[in-house]
């Protein structure tokens, strides 16, 4: 370790993809004014794989902490609203849900809306818990507005995220972070230097014969780790036993129907197709396990599925799930798919690369690289990638499906001992098992399980105490607020234009009619 | 409260018996006199709302305890209860005090200055208001809560017994029967043990009791003219602690002594000990056996230097409340309320033992049995890293919120070693012209406070007019 405590003056972030890029805006916004200089090393010859398309409601955070303007931004990068996920024969084929941002219904007695939900359900009273919820209902009709006006409204409770171009997006924080002052110098890497004594990187020979200096490196370099694996060997845990699909194949593609403010998932019999409506064209991505199905076999799955004429050949993309053992080793912090990949079935891979950034930032060291810091790091992004994981597998194992060898997979599958219970606990009688720190809350499991056709088999007796009658008067009472809500509601496109975050291309006129 | 919050939560399906073994355990004197906030939310859930806890009991309004004398240091603080601090340019406020080399605080928390003026009123919603910032919680005497939660009970959903337990049968399955003094024997589906420290009926079905601390207590009231400050204040003593509950119309004394030192306690408490107790302070292995529960101290008895006792009961009951079997098999339930009552038993003991963590006080041996050994790995986490550089560590679901941390800490005289350097970005004249600011702003807005028993004093002739 060095021996002495100073200021960083110097960051390098190698790798110029969406992780590079988000970091480099977001360190140079938040270290405006102090005298660091930031350096993003990206070579023009490597391919960014573009994590993902589609985005958690706490982007908005981290778009609205560097003053970006949201219409500017959506017009740039072709994005579009989003109010949840659609989930297409994850439970039985021919199922659909859709996980939304934002709880269903109102407490009544302090007790969860989906109790008494649960216990009219059992009384013979038909209406899905979707119709309680403004963001879904609003989804399904291709509408979109904006949470706000009276705080008491149903409308004004829900979040909201983007679908959007990551290449672009990252070409957007690119402008934002180079007039922000982050020096941008184009090469590979040829060779790292390291400390001989401590092991920590000192510098980064390129190609070209450029030299890139800094205390503090953030490795954005994808699956490779270029500095956190390659460089400093910092190993790998596989959760592929947990979550075995390893292959993705992507495809953009024309845009056919009504512009709608929600992703799509849909189950296939080695994995899942992933449905990302842009501006200006549909993302596509077959996410598979090999051992299941051969790639030309998904490819063609995927091209079989696709609404309109391919824009591009299919791409294909490898992948490991798991974590590093370390997201900060020395003074390497690893960002992105450098950092770990989980499969974006849940739109978190920008949210991690987020999650990140937020707590090197709270976290940020000076050049004594306290271990505190790393540990604390090291610890909350753990907790962070490990409760993603088991949202994640939910998604396997809380179906009925028995089409093909991968589902029959998660039906043998040993749980951890933490979802097994959080499954346990729910069938038995509704109860979520919360925690505080995760991306995904209670509303978000609810979602899921029901969404999967897990039904309890029982409901808070708590609920009892509220008479019959004034719980379906109620009940009503909701589901109509949230439909003549989500009829006030403007069309998606139109909300788009109407923002001014429509783009100069003729997108939206598909989504109109 | 057990009674009180099942009467009003659980189904007419639900039969209710509730067995009073005695009057007044001595023993609840180890709940302490002090509730959290939360307390306001958990009172409305039995239909308890403030002004009938004002009117109908002796409680007072409470912005948290003044510590004095604490530990080998004798440090003094007010652990006042605080909305969250501002955070300013996404950098949490006590980070600009590292930066400025500010020492204190104090300043800067509206509920310390107040406590410590003995003002008092009620936290405008405005939040430009400087007393906005405050939270407030309850100074009680435990026997006046108990006797006005007992008529805040649903009666028509209870069947009360006055009787002794004289035997208990036991089964496979947990407590099968318990026979009564007079002759009757109770059966039911689930039990709930309320007996205090010897947990009767837990302890029958093999939860057994960690941590061998062994505390005493003993209790006076005083009645008082006027109603003292909105603070309990706390005495580090070297047998233990004293601390001074000002209440409408009285003020209670409690005087806590390692069992080996009694005679200097009782000697300091001077006033003849209107109630003594003594108990062996920790917790049952398991809060929940077969079909039996245990509430409060039954399932752990916890130091009242904190509000930590209140706080853990309230949490019992809203667990049980919210765990209630459907069926006889119990397993699910009793499964999570365990882990749920091993978190918040362990999350409100990182609390209290953080009040160790400083020098002892020597020759002392209620100061030699306080902190475990090893220490606990996460309380070794929260300080370390407020100390390397003033991050606050969370667990899932604490009882003790980061504006709790935050305020011991300092109060304890911790202070981060090395600034959240995002804290630098604001110039430093700056930073200085809004930590001044902000302190008049607190000072001026306590000094046009009127006193705690001023405030009561025009507050309850309005509560009673408009409850008529």
């Amino acid at each position: 370790m060095p021996q002495r405590s100073e200021a960083i003056k110097n960051i390098c972030i190698l790798g110029g993809g969406t992780a590079g890029w988000m970091t480099a805006a977001a360190l140079a916004h938040k270290l405006r004014g102090l005298p660091v200089r930031i350096e993003l090393v990206e070579s023009e010859e490597i391919g960014t794989v573009g994590v993902g398309e589609a985005t958690l409601p706490l982007i908005r955070k981290f778009n609205e902490a560097l003053n970006i303007d949201e219409a500017t931004f959506m017009k740039e990068t072709e994005a579009t609203f989003k109010l949840g996920i659609e989930f297409c024969d994850w439970g039985r084929p021919g199922d659909r849900y859709i996980h939304p941002f934002g709880d269903y219904g109102r407490p009544v007695d302090n007790i969860p809306f989906y109790q008494a939900w649960l216990r009219l359900r059992q009384l013979g009273e038909t209406a899905r818990l979707d119709d309680y919820s403004y963001p879904i209902i609003a989804a399904e009709m291709g509408r979109f507005q904006r949470p706000g006006g009276d705080p008491d409204a149903i409308q004004a409770g829900f979040g909201y995220a983007y679908q959007f171009d990551s290449s672009r997006y990252a070409q957007f924080l690119r402008r934002y972070a180079e007039a922000s002052g982050v020096i941008r110098t184009e090469g590979k890497v040829a060779t790292t230097v390291c400390d001989p004594e401590t092991g920590f990187v000192r510098s980064l020979v390129l190609d070209n014969g450029k030299t890139a200096m800094a205390e503090l490196f953030v490795d954005c370099s994808g699956f490779r780790g270029v500095l956190i694996e390659q460089t400093l060997k910092t190993g790998y845990d596989d959760w592929s036993n947990w979550l075995p699909c390893n292959r993705a194949i992507a495809v953009p593609c024309e845009s056919r129907g009504p512009l709608m403010p929600f992703t799509r998932a849909t189950a296939r019999e080695a994995g899942w197709q992933w449905r990302i409506p842009l501006q200006h064209r549909v993302g596509n991505g077959h996410v598979y396990c090999s051992s299941f199905i051969s790639d030309d076999e998904a490819t063609t799955q995927l091209l079989g599925h696709l609404e309109g004429p391919a824009l591009a050949s299919p791409r294909q993309l490898f992948f490991t799930t798991g974590r590093r053992r370390k997201f900060w080793n020395r003074n390497v912090v690893a960002i992105g798919l450098a950092a770990g990949f989980l499969e974006p079935l849940e739109s978190t891979s920008i949210h991690l690369i987020q999650e990140g950034i937020t707590e090197l930032l709270q976290l940020f060291p000076d050049t004594g690289f306290h271990s505190a810091d790393a540990d604390e790091y090291n610890e909350r992004m753990g907790l962070a990638f490990e409760r993603v994981r088991d949202f994640l597998l939910l998604h396997y194992v809380a179906n009925q499906r028995d089409d093909g060898e991968l589902w029959l997979h998660f039906q043998n599958l040993a749980l951890p001992a933490s979802l097994e219970e959080k499954i346990s606990a729910w069938m038995t009688r509704g109860h979520i098992i919360k925690y505080e720190f995760g991306t995904f809350l209670p509303p978000s499991w609810l979602a899921v399980l029901l969404g999967q056709n897990l039904i309890p088999r029982g409901y808070d007796p708590r609920t009892l105490k509220i008479p019959e009658d004034r719980l379906r008067a109620e009940s009503r009472r909701l589901r109509e607020a949230v439909l003549a809500a989500a009829q006030r509601t403007p069309d998606h496109a139109a909300f788009l234009r109407q923002v001014g975050g429509a783009s100069h291309q003729a997108p939206l006129t598909a989504g109109v009619g | 409260m057990t009674a009180a919050a099942l009467s009003r939560h659980l189904p007419e399906t639900c039969k209710l018996t509730h067995v009073v073994t005695r009057e007044a355990p001595a023993q609840d004197i180890f709940y302490g006199s002090v509730t959290t906030p939360i307390a306001y939310n958990f009172n409305l859930s039995l239909e308890v709302s403030e002004p009938r806890l004002l009117l109908e009991s002796d409680a007072a309004f409470s912005f948290g305890t003044h510590y004095q004398g604490w530990g080998g240091d004798a440090q003094a603080w007010v652990q006042g209860f605080q909305q969250p601090l501002p955070v300013l340019g996404g950098v949490p406020f006590h980070q600009y005090l590292a930066r400025m080399g500010h020492e204190g605080l104090e300043p800067y928390l509206v509920s310390a200055a107040a406590a410590k003026r003995g003002a008092f009123a009620h936290p405008p919603e405005q939040a430009a208001h400087p007393l906005s910032r405050a939270e407030y919680g309850y100074q009680l005497d435990v026997r006046s809560y108990r006797d006005l939660l007992a008529c805040a009970t649903d009666t028509s959903r209870l069947v009360v017994i006055q009787a002794e337990i004289t035997d208990i049968d036991t089964d496979s399955e947990g407590v099968a029967a318990l026979h009564l003094s007079d002759g009757r024997t109770l059966l039911a589906d689930m039990f709930v043990d309320c007996t205090g420290p010897e947990a009767a009926l837990l302890s029958r079905l093999g939860a057994t009791l960690t941590g061998e601390r062994q505390l005493g207590a003993v209790m006076t009231r005083t009645p008082e003219s006027t109603l003292g400050p909105a603070v309990r204040t706390v005495t580090g003593q070297a047998f233990g602690w004293q601390s001074i509950t000002p209440l409408q119309g009285a003020s209670t004394k409690l005087t806590l002594f390692a069992e080996s030192d009694e005679a200097p306690a009782l000697r300091a408490h001077r006033d003849a000990p209107e109630v003594s107790a003594k108990a062996a302070f920790g917790r049952r292995s398991q809060a929940w056996v077969g079909n039996c529960v245990a509430i409060g101290q039954a399932a752990a008895t916890i130091e009242p230097l904190t509000p930590s006792p209140m706080v853990c009961l309230q949490r019992d009951i809203e667990r049980l409340i919210s765990l209630i079997p459907l069926s006889c098999d119990m397993a699910m339930e009793r499964r999570e309320f365990n882990r749920q009552f091993d978190n918040d038993y362990q999350h409100a003991e990182l609390f209290r033992q953080a009040f160790f963590a400083t020098t002892p006080v020597a020759g002392s041996a209620y100061w030699q049995a306080a902190s475990p050994q090893p220490a606990d790995p996460r309380l070794d986490r929260k300080l370390t890293q407020f100390l390397s550089r003033g991050v606050l560590v969370s667990y899932d679901l604490e009882p003790f919120t980061p504006e709790d941390w935050v305020v011991l800490h300092y109060g304890m005289g911790r202070r981060p070693l090395r600034g959240d350097r995002l804290a630098d970005q604001t110039p430093a004249a700056q930073v200085e012209a809004y930590l001044s600011d902000l302190k008049r702003q607190i000072e001026t807005t306590v000094a046009a406070l009127p006193s705690h028993h001023a405030y009561m004093a025009r507050l309850k002739p309005f509560l009673r007019q408009k409850s008529s």
